[in-house]
């Protein structure tokens, strides 16, 4: 184990994945609370063709996501509105997928920027990501914070909170942005295909584990931190990819979860 | 993708070759890190004893375009002097792992800058007759320059090196004269620069391209490949033979019954193989499929 902090990449690896297990944690409770985790599946899929369009034209990968998560996640609370909502996040993964194959299909070099970002690479991360890393994770944090009152309220009573005249249509799409640009942030540590284990994977063990909206938040994202550090610490011990521990020890969270509230149902 | 995540997720095996054989040097052997199994050869076979090489991607059988590093690659590279790799986004996480880690005492070799490829070319830059030299005369000189108490050696190595690869041009040289403007294609573009120094046209470009990223290529793209087959235009199918999935071995099986001659190459040096001995063999597959099929 000594050394482990010697070295500038581990460093940088805690950082960053502090910021993201913070933010991961806090944004992904209501996204569970709301129900809406497919939703978070789906735009880490977005990001994807994000990045690939971004490196068609030339800017950062980063910028490219960010920007085609949070359009996407527009679209997904718009046309939910009318259509069915599972329908409707279908609808813009499948749309931005294909989008995504044609800028491949374009893009006449080598695509390894791109497919990079499958599955991320936290031992890859430079200072100036931490910085970036840590202005996404404020602003969403402060976002959530600003909505998350009435975001609460029309999570848990939508017919009640919009007869009371909460903008419940508005705070659905701004809490996509929120998710969208979490989203972007948590691909640089797990990568587009296991963003799910970072966003969801504390969140409902902590559902699982209590009611209470204050408990369940702070659970959420002591777990996230405490899964984002150990898998590093594993990581390195083990020499097996972080992901594949953020995973793990993600589903073991939530399987553990699962045991404790089966206990307490029964006593 | 596809078959493709398997061995990524696998990949991360870090394969060392300490050439030092345990001799105390007064310094400790120069620490020299090759993002690819070549450079990394190359490496060995000019620093000798006086260096550590270790190469990243080293298993011929995994597909190197995908690579999530693992600890120790970042720590090996965190203590290296010298880092080897290709460039031109053959190797972006090699960009990043530098990023995350700084180092005054760090010097990096990077193969397309040598030879002013740049970002969107062809990326496999080994198989430019120019490259492999290149980077053996910068290594040979940044040796020379941290270690000029060995600096005859890394002289020495160098000329070895050079005389044997030259020797290899010359029978590319000699394919060339022979069957210049031999119609070829393939299903990656991993052959193509040698392809070139060999005086051959290249068809299905494009094709190759989308294969490489693993895309969809387009109708028009696999109608050119198939007709250049089936109608006898190409006398070569040059494969990647670390990557094979359902797509290439219809390909394959195409040419076969359209009785063009396939020759498998390679991505990274196979085991067991130097650059001199894989080079060779592949040029010598060339030299006799053409001498059949004229």
């Amino acid at each position: 184990m000594s050394g482990i902090f010697d070295y500038e990449f581990m460093r940088n690896a805690f950082a960053a994945a502090t910021i993201v297990a913070i933010a991961a944690g806090a944004i992904g409770y209501f996204l569970v609370l709301r129900g809406e985790t497919f939703a978070g599946h789906a735009l880490s899929h977005v990001g994807f063709s994000g990045a690939t369009g971004a490196v068609l034209i030339g800017v950062s990968p980063l910028l490219g996501l960010t920007a085609f998560t949070m359009a996407a996640g527009i679209g997904i609370s718009l046309l939910g509105e009318r259509l069915h909502r599972d329908v409707a996040i279908g609808m813009v993964l499948t749309l931005s997928l294909g989008f995504g194959l044609l800028f491949l299909h374009f893009y006449t070099a080598y695509a390894g920027m791109a497919t990079n970002l499958l599955f991320g690479n936290v031992l890859g991360i430079s200072p100036q990501t931490v910085l970036v890393l840590l202005g996404m994770s404020l602003v969403t944090i402060a976002a959530l914070c600003l909505i998350s009152r009435p975001l609460l309220f029309a999570s848990l009573q939508p017919e009640l909170a919009e007869a009371r005249g909460v903008p419940v249509a508005m705070l659905s799409a701004l809490f996509m942005v929120v998710v969208a640009v979490t989203i972007a942030q948590a691909i640089q540590i797990v990568g587009v295909l296991l963003v799910f284990a970072l966003m969801v994977a504390p969140a409902a063990t902590a559902l699982k584990v209590t009611r209470r909206f204050a408990t369940g938040l702070a659970t959420s994202v002591l777990l996230a931190l405490a899964i984002a550090w150990a898998s590093l610490v594993l990581a390195y011990v083990t020499d097996w990819p972080t992901s594949f521990w953020i995973t793990t020890l993600g589903g073991v969270a939530y399987g553990l979860g699962v045991l404790a509230n089966r206990v307490r149902q029964v006593r | 993708m596809r078959s493709r995540l398997k061995s990524l997720v696998i990949t991360g095996a870090l394969v060392a070759t300490q050439s030092s054989s345990g001799a105390a040097w007064a310094a400790g052997p120069i620490h020299v890190i090759a993002a690819e199994n070549f450079y990394g050869d190359l490496a060995t076979q000019i620093g000798g004893k006086h260096i550590a090489v270790t190469s990243i991607l080293a298993n011929p059988n995994d597909d190197p375009h995908l690579f999530e590093s693992s600890p120790s690659t970042a720590r090996a590279i965190a203590g290296a002097q010298v880092i080897i790799y290709n460039g031109v986004d053959y190797d972006p996480w090699m960009d990043k792992l530098l990023s995350a880690s700084h180092s005054a005492d760090r010097t990096t070799i990077v193969a397309g800058d040598l030879i002013g490829a740049k970002s969107g070319d062809n990326p496999h830059l080994w198989y430019n007759p120019k490259t492999l030299p290149a980077v053996a005369a910068a290594l040979a000189a940044e040796l020379e320059k941290r270690d000029p108490a060995n600096a005859a050696d890394y002289k020495a190595n160098l000329g070895k090196f050079d005389t044997a690869f030259a020797a290899l041009m010359t029978e590319v040289d000699a394919v060339k004269a022979k069957y210049a403007g031999t119609e070829v294609t393939a299903t990656e573009p991993v052959f193509g620069y040698m392809a070139t120094a060999m005086g051959f046209k290249m068809l299905n470009y494009d094709f190759q391209v989308a294969m490489m990223n693993d895309t969809e290529p387009s109708p028009s793209e696999v109608a050119g490949f198939e007709n250049s087959l089936k109608d006898g235009t190409v006398k070569i199918l040059f494969y990647n033979d670390q990557v094979t999935d359902d797509t290439t071995t219809r390909l394959l099986g195409l040419a076969k019954a359209s009785h063009v001659t396939v020759i498998g190459v390679t991505e990274t040096e196979p085991k067991g193989k130097t650059i001199e001995t894989w080079f060779a063999g592949q040029i010598a597959d060339v030299q006799k499929a053409l001498a059949a099929s004229h």
